[in-house]
């Protein structure tokens, strides 16, 4: 009787009651409590029998039965039932060096169904380029109060509620150009340009010829964020409102004579770029760390892959910039696996992994400033010397954060097509002796990575 | 007996109450099943089909299921016919193991879900049918599916503690549990394989050997009690 309780108790199907006086009678007596220590561990034993080898399906009797059954009408082979054994794998990837510690991506913990992956691309797409966007108006208006940059002739020309430095601005043709006093060129015509017409740290600058002195090296953003009172409170260039188109000499202001008027921040005017002035002595180049990360559309993880790069760019002209770029990227590719199973049939499965690809390319920008809001555009291609090749897109925004700095935030999409056959057919034919059922239906994936990317530039 | 044997043989009788449907699986697990991740490679969801909707699904065309049903009973099959005709006959194991593959795909649109039970029930029933039809032909046996528990025939159980020498392994611990259950009497091997290894609930159990639930559980008892005691110089026995 006292067996019988204490397999009830195993089974968990004993009443309170009935389990308080057993636990009672078991405190009370080490026999019976052998008992059930003994029942314990017969249990444990003979459940172990759901691993034992002699007990699995051999591969032969499940081959040949579902011969049969495929003469009786079955379509589907046990590969059919296999296939479906791939292992996700759940790899949180973190991608590059320092700047990328954002972009510690999040584990795929459960497959996606397809329609909010690629919802859930398009918003990312979204986001990141939205944070983009934000980004510029937050650090941009934060400039005005603190780092330096050149500014948009046309933002500051067209806003009514013109600071100081739009009205010096306005004061001075928006066609002019701003060279240093050692003749080297300053060029911008809007926000977007400031990272490669800042005028150096070293020389003193000159407007249409006035020199401006060493300490005027530090310009000021006047994209018009501030009115008049506004910049009143900004301290160090509050005389500067005091200025007027209508005091300003504009054929003979000389910026350096104002250096007492308006210190270290001395406010120069937008500048306007003009190609033909582009003094050759100009180094119009940026080196950068990029880093992004995200799904494939058609793929089954919340993260599939991502890049990190450095990057040389070549600011061609105001709209055009080329970049050459190396780096590593990583992508999600399924390949071929020899999988186990119960029913006894080796089979050749696949099984998705991550890729270390070194990889080097290059590419073109396109920017431009609808709206006031500087986008560049980008495409090209990169090559991971083992002859494959890789296109890729991005849809940035940008914004400063120094003089020497700035930050293109956008979306950025790597995608390519990877044939998994090739893995799958040479391990059919390693296992060719064991008839392996073959998975058939895996040919070609969709890789790579669509998602948020951020790079960081530094302007030489 | 013998018609009504037959008869379950072509027509199974389906008196399992609906949806208790089998959990705690000792193999594959969850996770091994592979079907949940089935929706994964069609775009679909990802939730994990019982074995009532995947049978279901093969009524209704789709032959991938059935192969789902395959990968996750074809070891539990095949466990329950190995251990309840022994190893000598390897043939008739896998001739029996086929020819209930083949039956349940044959009579695939005779389990209808609300009216006959669990599925597990239904394959076990038809299993159990074949193999009691071929034991007979074969052992000459008489009392196997009696539906009375025969008191006599129990009191005769053996359960001579198991002799062994050394183990050194795993397998040879599970060679000695496999003895141990192969040396219970068929009425009481059965239970224990559908219970034990199967992880099919009394109800389930009772319903597939044909017998009342009491009878069920008498014989499940009988049956940890003979392995206890056969298997009492290994229970403390570390690998």
């Amino acid at each position: 009787m006292i067996e019988h309780r204490i397999l009830e108790f195993l089974d968990g199907k004993l009443g309170t009651a009935d389990e308080e006086e057993l636990l009672h009678t078991l405190a009370v007596s080490p026999e019976r409590r052998g008992l059930l220590r003994q029942h314990m561990r017969t249990r444990e034993l003979t459940q172990s029998l759901v691993h034992d080898p002699e007990l699995a399906v051999p591969c032969t009797l499940t081959s040949s039965l579902f011969a049969k059954l495929a003469e009786q009408g079955l379509t589907a082979g046990p590969a059919g039932v296999l296939a479906t054994q791939i292992t996700p794998i759940t790899i949180g990837l973190s991608s590059g060096v320092g700047v990328s510690s954002g972009f510690v991506a999040a584990e795929a913990v459960a497959p996606v169904a397809s329609g909010y992956r690629t919802a859930s691309v398009a918003l990312i797409a979204l986001l990141a380029f939205f944070i983009g966007i934000g980004s510029f108006a937050l650090f941009n208006s934060a400039l005005d109060h603190g780092n330096s940059t050149f500014a948009s002739s046309n933002s500051a020309t067209n806003n009514s509620a013109s600071n100081a430095s739009q009205t010096i601005a306005n004061a001075i043709s928006p066609n002019v150009s701003v060279a240093t006093s050692d003749n080297r060129a300053v060029h911008a015509n809007n926000f977007h340009d400031v990272m490669r017409t800042r005028i150096p740290r070293d020389a003193a600058p000159a407007v249409q010829g006035f020199a401006i002195s060493r300490n005027s090296a530090h310009v000021r953003n006047s994209v018009g964020r501030s009115n008049d009172a506004d910049v009143s409170t900004v301290g160090s260039i509050a005389e500067v409102q005091q200025i007027r188109t209508s005091e300003m000499p504009v054929g003979d202001f000389d910026f350096g004579k104002q250096k007492d008027l308006i210190g270290s921040d001395l406010i120069v005017p937008p500048l306007r770029y003009d190609g033909e002035v582009l003094d050759p002595n100009t180094i119009p180049l940026a080196f950068s760390i990029r880093t992004g990360a995200g799904p494939v559309p058609t793929g089954t993880r919340l993260v599939s892959g991502s890049l990190s790069e450095i990057k040389l760019s070549w600011y061609a002209t105001s709209w055009l910039v080329a970049k050459v770029f190396a780096g590593e990227f990583l992508p999600y590719e399924t390949s071929g696996k020899p999988l186990g199973s119960a029913s006894g049939v080796l089979t050749i499965g696949a099984e998705s992994a991550l890729q270390f690809k070194h990889i080097a390319g290059a590419e073109l920008g396109i920017r431009f400033t609808p709206f006031h809001f500087p986008i560049e555009l980008s495409g090209g291609i990169a090559g991971d010397f083992a002859g494959n090749f890789f296109p890729r897109a991005g849809l940035f925004t940008n914004f400063s954060l120094t003089d020497r700095m700035s930050v293109n935030v956008g979306v950025e999409g790597m995608l390519y097509n990877h044939d998994i056959s090739p893995s799958i057919d040479g391990l059919a034919r390693y296992y060719k002796k064991q008839n392996p059922a073959v998975l058939d239906h895996l040919s070609s994936e969709s890789s790579g990575f669509i998602g948020p990317s951020i790079e960081f530039l530094w302007h030489l | 007996m013998e018609a009504r044997s037959e008869m379950r043989l072509t027509e199974p009788t389906f008196t399992v109450q609906a949806s208790t449907r089998v959990t705690n699986h000792p193999m594959p697990n969850r996770e091994d099943r592979g079907d949940s991740l089935h929706g994964n490679l069609e775009g679909n969801t990802p939730l994990v089909r019982t074995d009532e909707e995947l049978w279901c699904a093969f009524q209704a065309g789709e032959d991938v299921a059935f192969t789902l049903v395959y990968q996750r009973y074809s070891g539990k099959l095949y466990a329950y016919l190995k251990l309840l005709i022994g190893t000598t006959d390897r043939s008739q194991l896998d001739d029996l193991f086929q020819e209930v593959w083949i039956r349940i795909f044959k009579q695939r649109d005779m389990y209808v879900v609300k009216e006959k039970g669990t599925f597990a029930g239904w394959l076990f029933r038809l299993a159990h049918n074949l193999t009691v039809s071929a034991l007979r032909k074969t052992r000459h046996l008489s009392s196997f599916d009696d539906a009375t528990l025969d008191e006599e025939l129990l009191a005769a159980v053996r359960v001579e503690p198991i002799e062994y020498g050394a183990v050194t392994s795993v397998e040879e611990l599970m060679a000695l549990v496999r003895k141990a259950v192969e040396r219970l009497p068929l009425m009481l091997r059965e239970v224990f394989i559908l219970s034990e290894y199967d992880q099919l609930p009394i109800e389930t159990i009772a319903d597939t050997l044909n017998i009342s639930r009491t009878n069920a559980k008498v014989r499940l008892y009988r049956a940890r009690k003979a392995i206890r005691e056969q298997l009492i110089h290994v229970i403390d026995f570390q690998i």
